[in-house]
This record gives C-alpha cells, sequence and structure tokens, in this order.
C-alpha cells in the first residue's frame, strides 16, 4: 500500500475517532443524569443512552468503510492532490482571525474589529492584485455598507468603541 | 370559504409596498445566490435567518418563500451559461442547456429554462394551496406513536436519500439528535448536557447551528479552494452575448415539449418535494430521466434537448411548493431551505401543525402568494430585465464575495442575543461542519436531526409513558404501523433492492 493512501486513510479515520470520544463522553453523561421524577426506563436518559448506542454502531460501519476502502482510489486522489491538493492553510488562518474578531468585537466596537476582519480576509482570499489602498477602500466600504444594513435599516444595537460611543 | 378568503387576504398582503419590496428583494437575492456557484438559496435564507429578528413575521416569510423559489430557478443561469450548475438541482439543466449554448441558442435555452421554472412554480405553490388543509386533516388524525413514527420515516429517509453515504449520513443525523439534547429536558424540568455552565442550560440556539453549518463551513470551503483566487470563475469574454429578444420559446418548441411533459414533471416534482430530504436534485433527476425515458426524441438529450431543460427546471420549482407541506403541517420540513423557513416561523413563535391553518393562516398566506407571484411575474421578469447580465454574475470576486458573507454571518449571529457566545457558536459549528463536509458527511442530516430530534425524543417517552414502556404500542397503532410500513417499504427500495451499479 503506498505511503500516500496509508496518509489518506488515516485523514480519514481522525474525524469518526473524535466522534467516538465525543460520544464516549456524552455518554457517561447521559449515565449521570439524575431524573426530577421517575419515569421508569424512558427517563431523560433514556434517548441520550439510545443514540449513543446507536451512534456507536454508525460509527462501526464508518470504520469498516474507510479500512475496506480500495487502495486504487487513494491512489487516484493522492495522484491529483498532488497537483492541486487542497490546503487547510487558509481555512486555519480564517479560524484564528474569527476568533480574534469574536474577542475584539465587544471591545474595539464593530466599525474597527470589522474592518480589520475584512481586511485580513481579503488577504486570505487573496485579492492579491489590488493595492493596499484597494483593500483598505474595500474594507471600509463592506463595513459600511453592512453597518448601515444592521444598525440603520434593521435598527440593531451594534458595539461601538468607547470614545466613539455617545 | 374562509380558507380561500384568507388566501386572497396574502395576496393583498402583498399589495403593501413594504411586503412587496421585500418579496422583490428576497427574489433577487435567491436569483443571485442560485446563479452563483457554491452559493445556494439554502446559504441566502440562512444569513436572512438572524435578519428576522428585525423584521415582521409576513415580510420574513415572503422573502423566505422569494428566495425559495429563486434560487432554484436561477441555478440554470450558470448552468445553461458556463456549463456550472449554480445548485446542484441543476445539475440535468447544465447537461443540455449548455450543449444549446455552444449552439449559440443560449438564450433560447434560459427561455425554456425561465418557462419550465414558472410553469413548475405556479403548480407547486396552487396544490400547496390546494393541498394544505387536506394534509392538516389528515395530521389531526395521527396520535402520540403514529407522529413518533412519522419522524422515524422522515429521518430514515433523509438517511438513505445519501445513496453512498449512508453510515455517514446516520452519524450526522444522531450527532444533530446529541446536539439537539443540550439544555432542558423535553419532559422533565432538568438540564442536560450542560457541564456545569449556566450559558448552556437553555439548549442550543437553532441559529448558530445554521449559520455555522450553511456560512461559516461554506466560507472555509471555498477558502480551501484558493486555485481561483481572483472570480467565482471562469472567462466569461468569448461567449455568444445574449439578447433579450431570442429568450422567448417559440409556440413550436413548446407544443413539441408538450403539456402533458410539464404537467407530469410539475407532480413529480411535488410529490418528491413532499418527501423529506428528497429535494431539488432529486425531482430534476427523476422528472429529467422519465421524460427522456417517454421521449419521442430521445437522441437529442445530452446534445440540447430542449425537452431535458423543461422537465428539470419544471420539477424543480414545483418541488418548492411540496417542501412546505410536511414542514407547515407536521413540523418536518422537506428540504434544507424550508428547515430554515421552519427556523423563521419558531422564531417567530409560529409553531407548525394543523392548528397554524385555524389560528394563524393570515400570517402564512401571504408566503403561499409570495411563491405564486415569484413563479408567474418575477421570473419572467427578471429573465426579461437581467438576462442580458446574468453571465456577469459569475465575475464577482470571491474574496469581496466571502468577506461580505463572513460579515452577515457573524454580525447576524451576535444579532439573536447581543451575545459574543452565539458568534464563537456559530464558529464551533462552521469548523465542525467543514470537517465533516470534507469527508463527505451530509451536513443536511445534521440540521434535520436538530430541528427533529426534540420532537422524536417527546414523542417516543411520551408513548412509552402511557403505555408502561411497552414498545408494542408502536405496532398496535394504526397510524404508527402504516408510517413503520412506509419506512420499511422506503428501505427496502431504496438500500435493499437498489440496483447495484455494473463492474465495468
Amino acid at each position: 500500500m503506498p505511503a500516500s493512501s496509508i496518509t489518506a486513510k488515516r485523514g480519514a479515520l481522525v474525524l469518526p475517532l473524535f466522534l467516538l470520544i465525543i460520544t464516549t463522553i456524552y455518554l457517561a453523561t447521559a449515565l449521570q443524569i439524575a431524573p426530577q421524577f421517575d419515569e421508569g426506563l424512558v427517563g431523560p436518559s433514556f434517548v441520550p443512552v439510545l443514540v449513543s448506542i446507536l451512534m456507536y454502531i454508525a460509527l462501526g460501519f464508518v470504520f469498516r468503510d474507510v479500512l475496506k476502502a480500495p487502495v486504487a482510489v487513494d491512489e487516484t486522489i493522492s495522484e491529483e492532490s498532488q497537483t492541486e491538493k487542497p490546503s487547510l492553510g487558509p481555512a486555519i488562518k480564517i479560524v484564528v482571525a474569527t476568533v480574534i474578531y469574536i474577542a475584539v468585537f465587544k471591545t474595539l466596537g464593530y466599525p474597527l474589529s470589522t474592518f480589520l476582519y475584512i481586511y485580513a480576509l481579503l488577504f486570505f482570499f487573496k485579492l492579491e492584485k489590488t493595492g493596499q489602498v484597494w483593500r483598505i477602500a474595500y474594507s471600509a466600504v463592506i463595513t459600511a455598507v453592512f453597518y448601515i444594513l444592521f444598525a440603520v435599516i434593521f435598527q440593531v444595537r451594534l458595539p461601538m468603541l468607547e470614545v466613539l460611543s455617545p | 370559504m374562509n380558507f380561500i378568503l384568507e388566501i386572497l387576504g396574502g395576496f393583498s398582503a402583498l399589495a403593501s409596498p413594504e411586503v412587496l419590496a421585500y418579496m422583490v428583494i428576497g427574489f433577487l437575492i435567491g436569483t443571485f445566490f442560485g446563479a452563483v456557484p457554491g452559493l445556494t438559496s439554502v446559504l441566502a435564507i440562512a444569513l436572512l435567518l438572524p435578519i428576522t429578528y428585525s423584521l415582521d413575521v409576513v415580510p420574513a416569510l415572503v422573502m423566505c418563500a422569494s428566495i425559495f423559489m429563486s434560487g432554484m430557478y436561477a441555478g440554470s443561469i450558470t448552468a445553461t451559461t458556463i456549463n456550472i450548475p449554480g445548485a446542484p438541482s441543476s445539475m440535468m439543466t447544465s447537461i443540455e442547456g449548455y450543449a444549446l449554448m455552444k449552439q449559440g441558442k443560449g438564450a433560447n435555452a434560459l427561455g425554456h429554462a425561465a418557462l419550465g421554472s414558472m410553469i413548475g412554480g405556479i403548480v407547486g405553490a396552487l396544490l400547496l394551496i390546494a393541498l394544505t388543509p387536506i394534509a392538516a386533516k389528515a395530521s389531526l388524525l395521527i396520535q402520540t406513536p403514529g407522529k413518533f413514527s412519522l419522524i422515524l420515516f422522515a429521518l430514515v429517509v433523509i438517511v438513505i436519500s445519501q445513496r453512498d453515504a449512508i453510515a455517514k449520513g446516520t452519524v450526522a443525523t444522531l450527532l444533530g439528535i446529541m446536539i439537539a439534547t443540550i439544555g432542558i429536558d423535553v419532559m422533565q424540568p432538568i438540564a442536560r448536557f450542560n457541564f456545569g455552565t449556566e450559558t448552556l442550560v437553555e439548549g442550543i440556539d437553532m441559529m448558530p447551528l445554521i449559520i455555522g453549518t450553511f456560512a461559516i463551513s461554506e466560507i472555509l470551503y471555498q477558502a480551501q479552494q484558493s486555485n481561483d483566487p481572483l472570480t467565482i470563475d471562469a472567462d466569461t469574454r468569448n461567449l455568444t452575448p445574449i439578447r433579450r429578444k431570442d429568450f422567448l420559446p417559440s409556440w413550436n418548441e413548446i407544443r413539441e415539449i408538450g403539456f402533458f411533459t410539464y404537467l407530469k414533471s410539475a407532480l413529480i416534482g411535488y410529490f418528491i418535494g413532499v418527501l423529506p430530504g428528497a429535494g431539488g436534485s432529486m425531482a430534476a433527476f427523476v422528472s429529467y430521466a422519465e421524460a427522456m425515458r417517454k421521449s419521442k426524441k430521445p437522441g437529442e438529450y445530452g446534445k440540447g434537448s430542449r425537452e431535458g431543460i423543461a422537465a428539470a427546471e419544471t420539477a424543480n420549482n414545483s418541488m418548492c411548493g411540496g417542501a412546505f407541506v410536511p414542514m407547515l403541517m407536521f413540523g418536518i420540513p422537506g428540504d434544507p431551505t424550508t428547515a430554515i423557513v421552519l427556523g423563521v416561523l419558531i422564531i417567530n413563535g409560529l409553531q407548525p401543525g394543523p392548528r397554524l391553518l385555524d389560528t394563524q393562516l393570515d400570517l402564512i398566506a401571504p408566503m403561499f402568494a409570495s411563491l405564486l407571484i415569484s413563479a408567474l411575474i418575477l421570473i419572467p421578469l427578471t429573465l426579461y430585465l437581467l438576462g442580458p447580465y446574468f453571465v456577469k454574475i459569475v465575475s464577482i470576486r470571491k474574496a469581496l464575495l466571502y468577506s461580505c458573507i463572513a460579515v452577515v454571518a457573524l454580525v447576524g449571529s451576535y444579532v439573536a442575543t447581543y451575545s459574543p457566545f452565539q458568534m464563537m457558536l456559530a464558529l464551533v459549528f462552521g469548523v465542525l461542519a467543514f470537517f465533516l463536509r470534507k469527508q463527505n458527511y451530509p451536513t443536511v442530516t445534521l440540521l434535520l436531526g436538530f430541528i427533529l430530534g426534540p420532537d422524536l425524543e417527546q414523542y417516543l417517552r411520551r408513548a412509552l409513558s402511557l403505555n408502561d414502556g411497552n414498545p408494542l404500542t408502536f405496532l398496535t397503532s394504526l397510524d404508527s404501523l402504516f408510517f413503520l410500513a412506509l419506512t420499511a417499504v422506503f428501505f427496502y427500495f431504496m438500500v435493499i433492492r437498489v440496483p447495484k451499479p455494473s463492474k465495468a
């Protein structure tokens, strides 16, 4: 079996493994639920336990499918992916930028935080053939357009930087 | 009689300039999202969801209906002009439409797609109006065990519709049910799975899940596909120009397709729409295959068959009307779009079910009217006014588009509770949905599991409690037995007896 297909299979096993762990934590928590009053078998933990058992069975089928997947398919994918391999890099950068945006959204206020967030997104989405001035202008325009949409048209109270607040 | 008057009242509600404006704006948004490859009407309505907090229920529902109708139709635009279906339901249209485009008959193909969409949309909306009261009466006959079996039927059909990924579909559905169990129990006043935090006691709101699953995950997915950084797609400079006068299909072409083909396709689309989880793609595919099977000119298929375009587009737009029936009467969405419309209903305090027609028909009727008017007037009008510019839609810069979507999604999540926690939840679900999509897990089943999970649990526990925990109640209750038998029939035909692909 080529190394690339082993890597692909490992990659495909990560998510079901993660879900297996989540299900185990979920089941352990479900078994500790204390009902307010006795409903017999069908108390508050009944469906969560049932769902956990079904999840284990379904994940078993997923593991089987991943492990039984033909190597040839993996080879094809890996050959294609050598030329057009989608990278996780941009997605990770966007997640990090979004976490920062959410963290500073209330502190910095909508206008500044959104402007910086859009500026970063334009960079991650490779708006490359555009100069800095255009990128700044796009960020400012998008920030303003959605400010008008939310705050002016739909009367939503958006957070503002303290010095800008009335 | 009262029902008819209320429906007519729905049409008069559209005469209000505000409601009319929302319908037209919704239609244009749906056209844009439907036409741009990668964007869908589901995403458009998902982004609209937070805004519905600031809107009255009538404009919100009217807008949802027009987005749904236009999104389904607009998929045919890029399918025809650049051979990339704007929506999965336009896959069949791209086969025939693009073939006509290459022959210099792109405008004619767009005209047939619009005509089919218009007829399908009208028939679907009329059937919705006509059959909803019957469905409401039928839903009154279903008792608690039957309600459980009906939801089980819906979930099983949704999962087995994922032909090549039934195990993954099951995992995603169960994950949705697991997420739905977080918060206060459906029968007892105790919190479950809150892990000691107060923020989870009230459970997970539908909005961050929808925004995360459909908007954030799409942004991450598109960021990963960075081969074409500048535009959504394609060099459109060398395409044959599209002229307005060529849009109108000739009478001979329409006669050749035949009135019966339109009607049959519309009925196929409508009844596939009623099935949970089937959606526009299946409607278009089944109708296209049926039209090809009965065609007098099967040789034209694949080389630019107008009949194929008509069959596919009539069916996928007719599906819109059908998908509303189970959602409005049973709270079971027929497809992802109606799942989000269900969210709009719930946010606005409307509870699906037969009482909806008795007590709140005045709020629902404008939505029916919007579906009909969108199909009857806005589809041909949009084609005529904007048709020559359709091809430009794909020239929009990806970076600008997805930056806008990110802002609407995140700020929209904040709007619901004025809490960044909702934004963070949307991001978490977005990342989860992104990895699920990467591994070919259907995220739609995750959403439907989340929506249907609480009712499934409630009816299961209630039915068992009322019968001393005896599960035989599901077999002795006739309505329940009917749905269990129906589940078995669907499972048999879609999983066990499904023809295996021949090995080359």
